[in-house]
């Protein structure tokens, strides 16, 4: 199974391990809760080398880019990250991912561990004639998170760097060697992901263990519940549209020529399945796969829930028929046999994430 | 059957002991580590009978959830309410503050029971081969 150049720190600090995507990555360290409430707070750490980057490079990167993805590639600035789906020919997701536009017609994608390969087989399969090369750098580039509001003092004092403004990168170095720093995240809280090279990795990560705590995926899961980000093989599947999935916001509704062009057209115009999120209403924790029922018809399934650590109440995400997911909509969550009231909610359930404030000043 | 006992234990991981007219139980050590971080807890109500291997209770963390077998049948006296808004204490101090409910102490047959559950080493030998 492969691992993280990390891996070693981890064991020395004790991490519980799980299976992710095939990899062996920290589920916690101090415990889930404890690190979730870290990051809302202050500031965490997390290891994200199980994750694909990808470097398209060549006259026709962009090109390729805008038939594999519904977003305005074309207006995406230097310097600048922009979240996006992967589609196939029906408008079903392949991935989700981040595409960076970086000097010279060079990007550089962010796709998730368990889609790496499949993303680069859609990528080689629908290139056709154009001029671009699709270099896989997951081993050569490691990428680690820092999460929290109190992450600019930390980022400021160790990389030496302005920076970046929301959904932007900027270069930093560490020990005079250059990285990435991309102001993104899935935390909802005010931050950045670092794309380094793996030589670098293990020294960075003891350097920013002194004034941040390290999380495991578990917090990842958790935070990214309450703000209603989607998690590819739970809310995002290649049986469901970005339309669907509340995604249309990332679509670029403008143009055309991308795969699935029609069919996102047509679920915008005659909708018939959406994402809602809920709430529920006492005590209790939603789980993926229990069913959603209104008046007593199993109408849906939940395909994310728990605790809400920071709302102090049970949340989750299901699919619903468009005529039952308006806001405040009330659904029964079975939750092994127990019926559990809930409300339809617009995400995010956690309304005080840092994640689009603007850049303090030094 | 009166005073406080030794802590027993089943082999679906949770304890029982005599506590004055009452037993109270909760999950092993191993199992509270097994579980990972409580988040929330769902007892038993007040008054129910329960049988001996009853999931009567609920453990659930941010990564699973977990029944909670009666170790012994009775019916439930009292339960820790503390744990609504403290689950964790079921992680910081499973054999203390941690407790889940107590069953009435109500005669032979339950006492039976306990003294049929294993004690401390004996559990803890039983654990130590689960893990091998």
């Amino acid at each position: 199974m492969p691992e993280s150049p990390l891996a070693a720190v981890h064991q020395r600090l004790g991490a519980r391990l799980t299976d992710f995507a095939g990899w062996q990555m920290p589920l916690s360290f101090t415990g889930t809760p404890d690190e979730h409430t870290t990051v809302r707070e202050q500031v965490g750490l997390f290891d994200l080398c199980h994750m694909g980057r990808l470097r398209l490079t060549g006259s026709d990167a962009q090109s390729l880019l805008e038939y594999v993805t519904p977003a305005d590639i074309a207006g995406l600035a230097q310097h600048h990250c922009r979240y996006t789906v992967v589609l196939q020919a029906d408008g079903g997701i392949i991935d989700d991912i981040i595409v960076t536009r970086m000097p010279d017609s060079v990007f550089l994608l962010c796709v998730n561990a368990s889609n790496r390969q499949a993303v680069i087989q859609h990528l080689h399969e629908h290139r056709g004639e154009r001029t671009v090369e699709i270099v896989d750098i997951s081993d050569s580039v490691s990428q680690i998170a820092i999460q929290g509001p109190a992450s600019t003092g930390l980022i400021r004092s160790l990389l030496g760097e302005p920076f970046p403004e929301f959904m932007a990168v900027a270069t930093g170095s560490f020990n005079e060697v250059p990285l990435i720093v991309s102001r993104t995240g899935y935390s909802g809280e005010l931050g950045v992901e670092l794309f380094v090279p793996t030589t670098v990795v293990v020294p960075l990560w003891e350097a920013l263990l002194l004034d941040a705590v390290p999380c495991g995926l578990g917090a990842r899961d958790t935070l990214r519940l309450e703000m209603g980000y989607p998690l590819y093989g739970h809310e995002l599947t290649r049986e469901v549209t970005p339309v669907e999935a509340g995604l249309s916001w990332s679509v670029d509704w403008d143009r055309g020529g991308y795969l699935g062009h029609d069919v996102l057209h047509r679920h915008r115009d005659t909708p018939t399945s959406r994402l809602v999120g809920f709430v529920l209403t006492g005590p209790g924790i939603p789980r993926a796969g229990c069913d959603v029922l209104i008046g007593g018809q199993v109408v849906g399934e939940v395909t994310s829930g728990n605790m809400g650590l920071s709302v102090g109440r049970g949340v989750g995400m299901a699919y619903l028929p468009i005529s039952h997911s308006k806001a405040g909509t009330e659904l029964t969550i079975d939750v092994r046999g127990r019926h559990l009231t809930a409300w339809v909610t617009r995400p995010p359930f956690y309304l005080r994430g840092t994640v689009r404030d603007a850049t303090p000043t030094p | 059957m009166s005073g406080v006992g030794e802590r027993r234990f089943s082999r679906d991981h949770e304890w029982a002991r005599l506590d004055g007219d009452r037993i109270l139980v909760g999950i092993s050590d191993y199992a509270q580590d097994a579980v990972g971080d409580v988040v929330f807890v769902d007892l038993p109500a007040v008054g129910v009978q329960v049988k001996a291997g009853e999931a009567v209770a609920e453990v659930e963390s941010t990564k699973t959830v977990s029944s909670v077998m009666s170790p012994l049948a009775g019916t439930v006296q009292a339960i820790n309410e503390s744990l609504g808004g403290a689950p964790e204490q079921i992680n910081a101090d499973p054999y203390g503050a941690g407790w889940m409910f107590a069953l009435a102490v109500d005669g032979s047959a339950q006492r039976t029971e306990l003294a049929g559950l294993m004690d401390e080493a004996t559990y803890l030998a039983y654990v130590d081969e689960l893990a091998t």
